[in-house]
């Protein structure tokens, strides 16, 4: 094995990102002195070329050894992720704008975070998988505490990252313990002897897959670390909580993927559907309860981010149903996919609308805040409500399609208990995201501010609204490419 | 039986690192119960390498890889304990309950 150029081109997006981080942490010390939103156009200039670089230049194949490989499902999730990177790009430069001009190392570090998704997306390697997930990990807690004069943050900062560790060393053993058995990391030589295990399975091979699945519910925040995770979402800077929660549920989702159809964790003996389906159904069902009583919007978004990954984790669970046939399950986990892809413009939108109004030292996020701003702002308000019926799973939008396919796959998979769970969870979310339309069009507050007007804001929130409802009206595009991505895997 | 020995020893290292994370109230005792944590699943790494594998070199190297990664924590740890401890001039978790509901 030899470092090729071939090896080098296969990085490329990885590269350009990396490339980008690195010359904002060299800029950074200048820019303090200029206030000016250069670090911000830097970044968006590396993610734009990182974009192109993954549609246009970069070639399919392995690199490495082959212990990464660039295919469609690794370029979908590059490309999600460099999505949310511009996102929370915008959204952070309005947020530093509002609070301190100099901090533009928030740029690098949310590239380097977005880093680890795109590794952990195309690694076929538990080691190389290790390595992009602690990317991500890091990055993501020093993302959600970098607003640190705030106590909150540094208290989401610490919450996060003790569970994070503890994540990455549960993460460790199962691979240490799959090591064991298979005597190889690399996913291929794994499957194959997890395949000669199939009939009579092998303890060891399935407390390490086992301990690697724990470890990946932390990182997408399911059930039992929803918890944890909410206090970590709430404490954070808005644009921190929403690139840090898309990014670890986008790196989490990749590695289950691909652990589960590459690796041969589906074909352990466990019974998959029944374990996740149980941490989904809680996620679900708990996160949508605790939302319903919260009078800051901020934290009940955090659960609606939740409840949202139960819903994806439900899909994934139910593709592994031993009712459903290969074609079956291959249409439910595009269906997750594409909803994957949704969530991007999702959390972006429900993290912005967080970071909208300016109380002067901090954003409005008590319900009582929002009070008549749709009135106050009706350009904003459209956004609001197209961003509030999207999270809430209306159709047109795209997580009614989503949800539509996940469910009818449970229904065929006989798993009611699950599709009960989603359905409440579901009609709970109805509940408690209309009822901050209601404040916001229906109370009276003539005295509180208004949206912030930054261009940066003003274009995320057109981006997300554009997104959520363009995929929602035309999914064709979108299902397409999470349908070809997950082919590759089977 | 030299690798059951070993496959013991590192789940040793492993639940006192748990036990630490989820008992001490210590900042820096939680960073240093972590770090046992990694270094449990080090050895577990090590042990499967030496009796059992093809490749001697993978298990090696997989430990490099974590050395590295607790290196990176700690001072990522250290910097919030730093941070918290400016803030409240202690470090211990008991204070860190502002978020909940």
């Amino acid at each position: 094995m030899n470092l090729a150029w071939a090896d080098a081109a296969c990085f490329l997006p990885e590269i350009v990102v990396i490339a980008t981080a690195a010359i904002g942490l060299m800029l950074e010390r200048p820019l303090r002195r200029v206030q000016s939103d250069v670090g911000s156009w830097i970044a968006l200039a590396g993610l734009a070329l990182a974009g192109v670089v993954t549609l246009r230049f970069s070639p399919s194949g392995d690199a490495l050894g082959g212990i990464f490989v660039r295919d469609a499902f690794t370029s979908t999730f590059e490309l999600a992720a460099i999505g949310v990177g511009t996102l929370a790009t915008l959204l952070g430069s309005s947020f530093l704008r509002a609070v301190d001009y100099r901090r533009t190392e928030f740029f690098p570090i949310l590239l380097l975070t977005i880093t680890g998704v795109m590794i952990a997306a195309g690694a076929r390697d538990f080691l190389l998988l290790f390595v992009g997930l602690e990317i991500l990990a890091l990055g993501g807690a020093t993302l959600l505490g970098f607003f640190t004069p705030n106590e909150k943050s540094r208290e989401a900062l610490m919450k996060s990252f003790i569970t994070s560790g503890i994540a990455t060393a549960f993460l460790l053993l199962g691979f240490a313990f799959v090591f064991g058995v298979t005597g190889s990391t690399h996913y291929d030589e794994v499957a194959t002897r997890v395949a000669a295990h199939a009939g009579t399975g092998h303890p060891f091979l399935e407390l390490g897959f086992g301990l690697v699945v724990v470890s990946l519910l932390v990182r997408i925040m399911a059930f039992p670390f929803n918890m944890y995770a909410a206090d970590a979402l709430q404490g954070a800077p808005g644009p921190a909580a929403g690139a840090f929660s898309v990014a670890t549920v986008l790196g989490g989702f990749a590695a289950l993927f691909r652990i589960f159809e590459e690796a041969g964790a589906a074909s352990c003996n466990v019974e998959w559907s029944i374990l996740l389906g149980i941490a989904a159904g809680s996620t679900m069902v708990l996160s949508s309860l605790y939302a319903t009583y919260q009078d800051n919007v901020k934290r009940m978004l955090s659960y609606a981010t939740l409840a949202h990954v139960g819903f994806l984790l439900a899909g994934f669970a139910v593709a592994y149903s031993p009712k459903l046939s290969a074609a079956q399950s291959e249409a439910v986990l595009s269906a997750v996919v594409f909803y994957l892809l949704g969530f991007v413009f999702l959390q972006a939108g429900a993290f912005a609308i967080i970071s909208a109004v300016f109380f002067g030292r901090r954003f409005g996020e008590y319900l009582a805040e929002f009070r008549g701003l749709g009135r106050r702002c009706p350009v904003a308000g459209l956004a609001y409500v197209a961003i509030f019926l999207s999270l809430a799973g209306f159709p047109p939008t795209f997580v009614f399609l989503a949800k539509v396919q996940i469910l009818g796959a449970a229904l065929q998979a006989e798993m009611f208990v699950l599709t009960a769970a989603a359905i409440v969870g579901s009609l709970i979310g109805a509940f408690y995201h209309l009822r901050v339309l209601v404040v916001m069009y229906f109370r009276e507050n003539p005295h509180a501010p208004g949206v912030i007007p930054s261009v940066p804001l003003v274009t995320a929130m057109t981006l997300v609204t554009v997104g959520v409802v363009g995929i929602g009206i035309f999914p064709e595009k979108a299902l397409q490419t999470a349908i070809e991505s997950v082919r590759v895997l089977f | 039986m030299m690798l059951t020995g070993w496959l013991l020893f590192s789940l040793a290292l492993f639940s006192i690192g748990l036990y630490a994370v989820l008992a001490r109230r210590n900042l820096i005792a939680i960073l240093i119960g972590i770090e046992l944590m990694l270094n449990g699943a080090s050895v577990n790494f090590l042990a499967f390498n030496a009796y059992l594998s093809k490749d001697p070199a993978v298990g090696q190297i997989a430990v490099l890889f974590v050395i590295g990664l607790a290196a990176a924590e700690a001072a990522i740890a250290l910097s919030i304990i730093l941070a918290v401890y400016r803030s409240r001039n202690a470090i211990d978790v008991a204070g860190l309950d502002e978020l909940k509901g």
